[in-house]
Order: structure tokens, then C-alpha cells, then sequence
């Protein structure tokens, strides 16, 4: 956090090293909440792109009193990403599992993983997915935010600005539907 | 606990986030009711899944991307080594290989055509229309080595498929094809490559014997230029083959 804040310092400072250290630290988040929220990696890539010019134009307005730097960078991408499902609503088809998503990479694949567990847990990943977007945008946010960016219920309350309270039941039921869907694809495909 | 109160404190029962007091209720109610234990089997799923999935990884270039973007500056502040070295990436240091190779072969191409020898390069050999002669008079040489190679080849073939049709013709008086002998003697074998000799016939009593000699003559002549890149005439060879009758075919010999 403190680190954070000294890169936003350095960054309104004029320095260009800084703003790389703070979009080296923080692109894997954006595009993971982007890609976990789209489910296509070149929309997750653009939009992570929009996101980081968004902050880069508006970094100024950052008030470390009223939270630290990762829980408002996660408001901006999340109101973006809102925006973004409301301006595509009318386009978007649902998706389905027949999907295919090309260019899924894991975060530092262990080199010493057999070809069988690296297919395994691309497969693991493509299952998430394909549960997730069957969630209605509320709950995903949810469940993205506190399974997969690993926020707390405060931290997820002040990005979505709604109460505690509601955090935790959409949490909740984003949870319990994910997994009933899980099983239902599971189940479909023949998975154990 | 209700139903309805267990699937508000779920959650909260895994992330062992609940009061002692509040979780022995409900463990009390799980213990009894199969349809609440499903649900927290869901959620345990769920959050399973998620928390089990390796974070994704976004292309290289996105970084990139955004720092043109936002600063107008690639690769800001690294290092002119760094620099190099992700300029020198794996997909990009192979499609430099294939593009180096290329380019050696294209100019070695060129400079072999418009026969331009760089050790002894004059000003002559600069001059593009140079080139394009040269490699015109090239290309005309080159077409008419192929054309060549290819009538030699066709007249081979053709030799040997009118040796086989004799050989056919010969009659049912014929000996192996694998041990052919000289006409009318039958103790001189003619060093003739066995390739040519399968197709040759055996000699007949009368009639086409003189066909027969004649391509058995061609097919020598022409084993010979072959073996040896001497051009013998016909003619000469079936002078040979006729003194051969009476007095030996160790002119063959001398030929080859």
C-alpha cells in the first residue's frame, strides 16, 4: 500500500519510470477482472487498456485518505467494465459452452508441469469461465472480486459502493449459483 | 435455524467468519437436513474453483500498449540491455534467423545468375542492365542443359522399350534374360551393364538376328557414353561386333 501511494506521488511528480513500476505492479489484476467479467481475452485487453488511460488521465483525483490505491483502481475498472456491459448489452450473445476461448495463459506456468496437468488446469480454467458468465453481472462482480482478486468484504463494499450487508449476500449467492452451474457443466461434460 | 438463515450464513460458515454460538446452530441443522448440506457442498465448490485458478497472465505487449498510450514512450526507462533482450525474444529471434537465411540465399541467388564474382568485381558488374544480361544468358543455359538431360533421358527410355518389344518378338526359344550370351558365340559374354541386358533377347536362328545386333550395338554405344562421357558411333560399334564374330571382343575392351 505504501509503496503504491509513493509510485502515485512519483507518478503526479512527472516521473515515467514510476507510472511503468505502478502499471507493471497493477496490469495483471485490471486484466484479470477484466477478462474474468468479459471472458474474451482481446476485449479483456483492450478494456484493461482504457482502464490504465483512464487512471493515468485521472490520477490526480486519487485520495489515499479514502482508501488505498488498489481498491479505487478496482472502482475505476469495475465502473468501466459496468459501462462497458451496458454500452455492449444489446450486441452480447450468451455464452455458451461451446466458447472457445484461444490465448488463455496461466500466470507463470511451472515449467516442470506435465502436458496432462497443464491441459487439466486449462480446462479447470475454461470451466470457471464458462460458470461465471452464466451469473448475472452483480453476483460475478461479487464472487471476481472476492474469490479472484481476494478483496475483502469492506474493500469490495467501498468499490461497488454498496453496503457491507449487500456484499456479502450477492457474495453468497454468486457462490451458491457458481456452484450449482459448476456442477450442472460437470455433470454435462462427464467431469468427475 | 431455518433454511433461509443457513443460506444467508453459508458464506460466512466457511470463511469461519461466524460466532461459536451461531455455528453450532447451524452445524446442528446441517446435521439433520441433506438439502442445506448440498448447498454448502455448492458453495465449497465454487469457492474452491476460484481460489484453486491460477491467476491469468495478459500478453507482453500489453504493458507496452498502455505505456505508448499513456506516456508516448516504449520500454520508458529500461536499460538499452533490457531493451535488447525483448527485442530479441524467441518468436522474434527465430523469424530474425529465417529472415537472415533468406536474405543470404536471395543475393547468393542473384549474384550466381548475373555470375558476379566478388573477389574480382569490376565496374561492369555493377551495373543492374549487366546483371539482368547475364542472368538472362544464365537462364538460357540453364533451360537448355534441362532440355537436354530430358531428350537423353527419353531416348534411353525409348532404346530400351524398343529392345523389350524385340526381345518379346524373339520367340519362345529364349534363354534366361539374366545370362545373355553374344550372337553366335556363345562363350563370349559382352561387358555389357546388366541394366541394358535384361531387355536384350538371346540370338535368334534367323530373321530379325540383325534387328537384335543392331540396338544390342546401340545400347553398348550408348552404356559406354554413359560410363565413360566418350561418344562412340554406331557405326563403329557394330563394325566391332561383326569382327567380333570370328575374332574376339576384346575391341569392346579397348572402347570402354
Amino acid at each position: 500500500v505504501q509503496e503504491d501511494r509513493e509510485l502515485v506521488k512519483r507518478c503526479l511528480a512527472g516521473d515515467g519510470l514510476a507510472w511503468e513500476s505502478l502499471l507493471k505492479l497493477h496490469t495483471r489484476r485490471i486484466y484479470n477482472l477484466c477478462y474474468r467479467f468479459t471472458g474474451q481475452v482481446a476485449e479483456a485487453e483492450d478494456l484493461t487498456q482504457e482502464v490504465f488511460i483512464k487512471i493515468f488521465r485521472t490520477l490526480g483525483t486519487f485520495d489515499p485518505l479514502q482508501g488505498n490505491f488498489v481498491t479505487w483502481l478496482s472502482r475505476v475498472a469495475r465502473n468501466h467494465l459496468v459501462d462497458h456491459y451496458r454500452r455492449t448489452s444489446r450486441d452480447r450473445v450468451t455464452a455458451s459452452l461451446d466458447d472457445e476461448e484461444a490465448g488463455i495463459t496461466p500466470a507463470d506456468p511451472a515449467e516442470s508441469a506435465s502436458p496432462i496437468a497443464r491441459i487439466e488446469a486449462r480446462e479447470r480454467q475454461e470451466l470457471l469461465q464458462a460458470g461465471l458468465m452464466r451469473l448475472s453481472p452483480d453476483m460475478r462482480e461479487a464472487v471476481i472480486l472476492r474469490d479472484l482478486q481476494g478483496l475483502d468484504y469492506v474493500e469490495i463494499a467501498a468499490v461497488l459502493k454498496v453496503p457491507v450487508g449487500t456484499v456479502k449476500s450477492r457474495i453468497n449467492r454468486g457462490r451458491m449459483e457458481l456452484g450449482r452451474v459448476l456442477k450442472r457443466i460437470m455433470k454435462i461434460g462427464g467431469v468427475e | 435455524m431455518t433454511h433461509y438463515e443457513v443460506t444467508e450464513l453459508a458464506s460466512d460458515y466457511l470463511d469461519e467468519t461466524l460466532e461459536a454460538a451461531q455455528k453450532a446452530e447451524l452445524e446442528t441443522h446441517l446435521a439433520s437436513c441433506a438439502s442445506c448440506r448440498g448447498l454448502l457442498d455448492d458453495i465449497r465448490l465454487s469457492v474452491s474453483a476460484c481460489r484453486s485458478a491460477a491467476p491469468l497472465e495478459p500478453s507482453f505487449w500489453l504493458t507496452q500498449r498502455i505505456l505508448q498510450r499513456t506516456t508516448g514512450e516504449l520500454h520508458a526507462g529500461q536499460s538499452w540491455q533490457a531493451r535488447l533482450r525483448v527485442w530479441m525474444r524467441p518468436a522474434l529471434r527465430q523469424r530474425l534467423v529465417y529472415g537472415i537465411a533468406m536474405s543470404v540465399f536471395s543475393l547468393s541467388f542473384i549474384l550466381f545468375t548475373a555470375r558476379v564474382k566478388l573477389r574480382a568485381m569490376n565496374l561492369g558488374d555493377l551495373n543492374p542492365a549487366t546483371w539482368v544480361r547475364r542472368a538472362n544468358s544464365r537462364g538460357h543455359v540453364l533451360m537448355a542443359r534441362a532440355e537436354k538431360v530430358y531428350y537423353d533421358l527419353r531416348f534411353v527410355y525409348e532404346v530400351q522399350t524398343v529392345l523389350h518389344e524385340l526381345g518379346k518378338q524373339s520367340g519362345p526359344n529364349t534363354q534366361s534374360p539374366q545370362k545373355p550370351q553374344r550372337p553366335g558365340n556363345s562363350s563370349r559374354i559382352l561387358p555389357l551393364p546388366q541394366r541394358q541386358l535384361v531387355f536384350l533377347a538371346p540370338p535368334p536362328a534367323a530373321g530379325p538376328e540383325r534387328e537384335v545386333r543392331t540396338a544390342e550395338a546401340l545400347v553398348f554405344s550408348l552404356s559406354i557414353r554413359r560410363s565413360s562421357r566418350r561418344a562412340i558411333p554406331l557405326g563403329s560399334v557394330l563394325r566391332v561386333m561383326a569382327e567380333g564374330q570370328g575374332s574376339g571382343g576384346g575391341k569392346f575392351d579397348e572402347m570402354c
